[in-house]
């Protein structure tokens, strides 16, 4: 027993960050329940089934041009591909055995990159699916909105680290750093976490995460491969657990409120320290305990070893971490290409940086589609890409530069209507109705609209659609359905 | 067994909630910020709630109180506070539909300015040296008790630079007792970890330059570059690691034998001509438009030097504020057109060629090299800015005859010229550079008068812009970084990140050997450093660097009073532990292999932790390690039963106290 309970209990920063803030919620009665948020996700039941939103992002800005390609059938073909792509085009030769033909595209057909071979399968088989041209909007935006300067228009486009949080907050204009998979938790957490759970339903194994950051709940962050530590032999086993006491009334002991000492950042260390040093020793359990995933993790693929790092996760929600909802943040890096977009002499011709990367995304995601389908959870859990931007569809010489909207993946089992391509395809045309230089696309569907179909797959009632995004409605009616993607059953 | 303590802990914690409970944790979030959160008496201040927001109803009301009387309401007011001390402002704001909340900032006055006094305390040296170097030696320490700050700094500044290239050369010449049945590729990637292990240890660790180091340090975040990413192959990457950072070291502050003058232009000419800068940022190799192929320049390199390098994407005050047009928007600094423009001069550049006899010569980076039919000599109009000189906007085309190596160098010259006099770049760079040195928070004034000397103003200027010698001068003398009274307040200073924690424990425990014996410890965990830390030397996951300098922690009193703290984007749940058990072990290792007295010292106090908490204190103390912190890491060192585990565990426990964390 910790002989520094009192201390433990008074701890206002456990309650404040991380799902600790709802845990027990539900015997306490609506007195508590001031916030709008909670509020109305308690006016549903506990949630009776599981569900996990895994959102996969890109870092440095996907290449939309050669991540979806039109081939025949519809008003633009390869041959408007190769003219407007130069030579970054990939040759058709590739893109045959990557054909797809969507369900709902009216007898067109596109290829995905020959990369995306396992993708491309499930694609087939009615289990992923794509988004077109999604991208930061303020509201539905035109060529000549864009030109005019006006208002409406994003500011800071183009630009990466500005970009990724647009993306991850849904909200070009917002002020206060919460992302979009933070606030649906917001709405979901009482729901789905009992009083079992100490560690948050948002979950990022690839570090800090605004997009699972919201008003009441933040992530968790676990490494990589799911260990909590460095090592496991400086010390005795009883001697780290004493050290772990110790350390635990040490930081509780810092936070004295009479010691004048008192600073912002120290608050910060010590709260996601003493969440590390709760939950440390049960994550370690939970990992290293025996696992119905069979799968080999693909070696020297760190996006597969966070994927399956979620697996695990998964496997585990519901009895070791109380979880009925869960949004998990992971990452690969490496996307900006601004060189190497296709191969050169010492790659077979498609390949090169790009293809490589998003080979390991693509075999990542089969290892994640196997695990899951090993645990049963195919139908539960939607995994869906994001990235900075897309790129410019003209050639730089040897890649493409920062655009805006992009091509998106999402994968999923029965809930999701596979085989289907949403949104809109920019006509691709350089200088185009849909261009604004250089073949950067003005997106045809908003982040937000995009967001909204997960959010609500989720859980999320509509009636709270607006807090969790707030640009939502200019977008699309979310109570009319033939306005929404319909991406999710 | 945690797993129950959890359980009751948390039970209890409903109970707790229920009592702390409060109808204003709703919706609506009060968010002040103040014009200069410190200052000296009489300290005027503008309070601003305006980034309060609500998310359905209109905010009606903005209250502003102090000690419970009001000081005024409205979005913005004024206020003056006579007295010295720190004070808790504590804004509420009120929506139409009834909902309220509030927040406190707090803000510092100081009863009357820093002036540099002949008497230094110990524990003022030793913070001193913590903010401009990798932490005190005993001679720095007396040094700078005995002549002062500013004599401190005129000594470093007079240093010859330690390079790179001598240590290596004398590695080499030890050449490392290496297994002779390691296969070749082993080899290699072998002498790429020695290579930064030298670095780290003959450098940050064991140099006597220490400002220079630092500055280098500094620079190599505010131009940060991957070595991994930015070697031209047929150099290999440990050439990469010398080559480059010597170039920044070289620049970082004057230094005769490398005639260069530390000057910012300098090193970003310098860099941009770099293979390794070229193929960071992927202008090497880049082509002049090519219509028949429908090419345009690579973007890359133009925007970013914009960005990240020189003059940041929105229009500054000489302060550092954003200038805002009439609706209250930031003002860009430039268009897109403007990068397409400025991509047009990086064009023509292809990978530098090293002579084989120069392969050694490790002080020479590979310059870039040209292709003329590459470059695109047309005329060029680069971005506007009030005061833009004409002379480097407007790129004339070259003539026929004129289409040459040194034209096209010159174009690039120019253009870095022209971002250099940017009146926005000089309030840029001082920001940035104070945050790897002193505050995550400068007020405007700070940056106003760092600004001031990387101009060539100000009591430290010399009349040359670029001037980092003067800037750190102004940077480490300031009133914001050297006034005591300002450590009260809770968003002082900045959060070390694991870098400085690391080089600092280890030139606090003297760790530093001969580079030749490193490869034979386990002090080769360095190169492992960014899996458990998320960071490593020169290893930036991109050119943003490892943190953003506005990053801030979401939902906590920093987010909320709209103060930055970029290291904190490097603590998270599982580096708070991983990260301190990995340089705690580090740090055990070498005293093990390194600092033998030192051990035995403590393992004679390992039955009285409040001496070994005090040992290890005295050594990594930086002013955070007060008494009542020193006792509480000593009582939780005792909980230790075996005492032979107690030396790791007041490592750990000291380098994992928050006070330690926070250089205030």
């Amino acid at each position: 027993m910790n002989d520094n309970l009192d201390q433990l209990i008074s701890r206002r920063s456990l309650l404040r960050r991380g799902s600790c803030a709802a845990l027990g919620l539900a015997g306490l009665g609506s007195q508590l329940l001031t916030t709008r948020s909670l509020a109305a996700a308690l006016d549903q039941e506990s949630f009776d089934d599981y569900r996990a939103l895994v959102c996969v992002f890109l870092f440095g800005g996907n290449d939309n041009g050669n991540t979806l390609i039109p081939l025949s059938g519809g008003n633009q073909s390869y041959r408007d591909y190769a003219k407007a792509r130069g030579n970054l085009a990939i040759p058709s030769r590739y893109l045959k055995p990557m054909a797809i033909k969507p369900d709902n595209a009216g007898g067109q057909k596109f290829a995905l990159h020959p990369a995306l071979k396992g993708f491309h399968q499930r694609f087939n088989e009615g289990n992923a699916a794509v988004v077109a041209n999604v991208g930061t909007l303020l509201q539905p935006t035109t060529l000549s909105d864009y030109r005019r300067g006006a208002a409406h228009v994003p500011q800071e486009l183009f630009a990466h680290e500005r970009q990724a949080e647009q993306w991850q907050l849904s909200r070009p204009d917002a002020r206060d750093g919460l992302g979009w998979g933070g606030r649906l938790a917001d709405m979901l957490q009482a729901a789905a976490t009992n009083k079992k759970s100490s560690v948050s339903m948002n979950i990022s194994v690839a570090g800090v995460s605004q997009f699972l950051s919201g008003q009441t709940v933040n992530p968790y962050v676990l490494g990589a491969d799911g260990t909590a530590s460095f090592s496991e032999d400086e010390m005795s086993r009883r001697g780290k657990a004493q050290l772990r006491r110790a350390y635990m009334d040490m930081l509780a002991a810092s936070e004295d409120p009479g010691h004048a000492n008192r600073h912002a950042m120290q608050d910060v260390v010590r709260d996601v320290t003493e969440r590390a040093i709760v939950n440390g020793e049960m994550i370690e359990g939970m990992m290293n305990s025996r696992s119905r995933i069979k799968a080999k993790v693909p070696e020297e693929n760190p996006l597969a070893t966070q994927l399956h790092t979620v697996a695990r996760l998964i496997e585990n929600a519901e009895s070791k971490l109380g979880h009925r909802r869960q949004v998990f943040f992971v990452s690969i890096g490496g996307f900006d290409h601004h060189d190497g977009l296709v191969g050169d002499e010492d790659y077979t011709e498609y390949m090169g940086p790009h293809g490589e990367l998003l080979t390991q995304v693509d075999q990542a995601l089969t290892h994640f589609w196997e695990a899951l389908g090993q645990l049963g959870k195919r139908d539960e859990v939607t995994t869906f890409t994001a990235s900075d931007f897309g790129r410019t569809f003209a050639s730089n010489g040897s890649g493409s530069d920062h655009g805006w909207g992009g091509h998106h993946l999402v994968m999923g089992g029965k809930q999701l209507q596979g085989n289907r391509l949403y949104g809109s395809f920019p006509n691709i045309r350089i200088n185009g109705p849909d261009d604004v230089g250089d073949g950067r696309f003005i997106p045809t569907t908003s982040v937000d609209a995009y967001g909204f179909e997960f959010a609500r797959w989720m859980g999320v009632p509509l009636s709270e659609m607006s807090t969790v995004f707030p640009n939502v409605g200019r977008f699309l009616d979310v109570r009319n359905p033939s306005t929404h993607l319909g991406l999710l059953a | 067994m945690m797993r129950c303590v959890v359980c009751l802990a948390l039970t209890a914690l409903t109970l707790g909630f229920h009592a702390r409970a409060h109808a204003e944790e709703a919706a609506v979030t009060a968010r002040p910020s103040v014009s200069a959160h410190l200052g000296v008496a009489p300290h005027r201040v503008e309070l601003d709630g305006s980034l309060s927001s609500d998310s359905s109803g209109a905010i009606t009301q903005y209250q502003w109180s102090l000690a419970g009387e009001s000081i005024g309401s409205g979005r913005v007011v004024d206020h003056v506070f006579n007295s010295p001390g720190t004070f808790g402002v504590v804004l509420r704001v009120s929506t139409d539909d009834g909902q309220s909340a509030t927040q406190t900032i707090s803000i510092t006055v100081a009863e009357q300015p820093w002036k540099p006094t002949p008497n230094i305390t110990r524990a003022e040296a030793q913070r001193f040296l913590w903010q401009a170097a990798f932490g005190p030696t005993e001679s720095d320490i007396e040094y700078v008790m005995k002549r002062g700050f500013e004599a401190w700094i005129d000594k470093q500044l007079a240093m010859p630079a330690s390079l790179l290239t001598d240590k290596l050369a004398r590695s080499r010449e030890n050449e490392i007792e290496r297994d002779p049945e390691e296969e070749e590729e082993e080899e290699e990637e072998e002498q790429e970890e020695v290579d930064t292990l030298i670095l780290v240890d003959d450098l940050l660790i064991g140099a006597d330059d220490q400002l220079r180091q630092r500055m280098a340090w500094a620079l190599v975040q505010v131009l940060p570059i991957n070595a991994e990413g930015a070697v031209p192959e047929e150099l290999g990457v440990e050439h990469g690691h010398r080559a480059l950072y010597n170039v920044y070291l070289r620049h970082a502050l004057p230094d005769r034998r490398s005639k260069t003058s530390g000057n910012y232009l300098e090193l970003l000419n310098e860099l941009t001509f770099n293979s390794g800068m070229a193929q960071w940022l992927t202008y090497k190799n880049n082509a002049k438009a090519d219509a028949e192929l429908g090419t345009t320049p690579d973007e890359n390199y133009a925007r970013e030097v914009m960005q990240l390098f020189t003059i940041g994407l929105h229009r500054l005050n000489p302060d550092g504020t954003l200038q805002r047009d009439a609706d209250g928007k930031p003002i860009p600094n430039y268009t897109n057109q403007d990068v397409e423009e400025l991509a047009r001069v990086f064009t023509g550049l292809i990978d530098g060629e090293i002579e084989p006899e120069e392969e050694d010569d490790l002080a020479s980076a590979a310059p870039a090299r040209w292709v003329i039919t590459d470059h695109d000599f047309g005329p060029k109009q680069l971005l506007d800015y009030p005061g833009a000189s004409k002379k480097t906007r407007n790129i004339p085309a070259a003539s026929r005859s004129n289409r040459t190596e040194a034209r096209a160098a010159k174009e690039v010259r120019v253009a870095l010229r022209h971002l250099f006099k940017h009146p926005s770049h000089p309030p840029f760079i001082a920001h940035r550079l104070i945050q790897r040195f002193t505050t995550s928070n400068p007020t405007p004034g700070y940056v106003q008068r760092v600004a001031e000397a990387y101009t060539g103003e100000g009591p430290y200027g010399q009349g040359q812009r670029g001037d980092l010698a003067a800037t750190i001068k102004a940077i480490l003398l300031d009133d914001e970084a050297r006034n005591p009274a300002y450590r009260d307040n809770p968003y002082a200073g900045l959060t070390l990140e694991p870098m400085r924690v690391m080089v600092g424990a280890a030139r606090a425990f003297e760790l530093h050997q001969p580079a030749r014996y490193l490869p034979r410890t386990d002090y080769d965990l360095m190169w492992e450093m960014d899996e458990f830390t998320g960071q490593g030397f020169l290893n930036t996951p991109s050119v943003f660097n490892f943190y953003l300098p506005t990053y801030t922690p979401v939902n906590t009193e920093l987010a909320a009073t709209g103060m930055a703290a970029p290291e904190l984007q490097l603590m998270d749940e599982y580096r708070a532990i991983a990260g301190l058990e990995f340089i705690t072990a580090s740090v055990l290792y070498g005293l093990e292999d390194f600092n033998e007295s030192f051990v035995e010292q403590a393992y004679d106090s390992l039955e009285d932790p409040e001496v070994l908490v005090d040992l290890i204190a005295q050594r990594l103390d930086h002013g955070g390690l007060d008494q009542k912190t020193r006792n509480d890491i000593a009582k939780a060192v005792s909980r230790i039963r075996d005492p032979d585990e107690r030396l790791y565990a007041a490592v750990y426990l000291t380098l994992g106290h928050p006070a330690f964390r926070v250089l205030r």
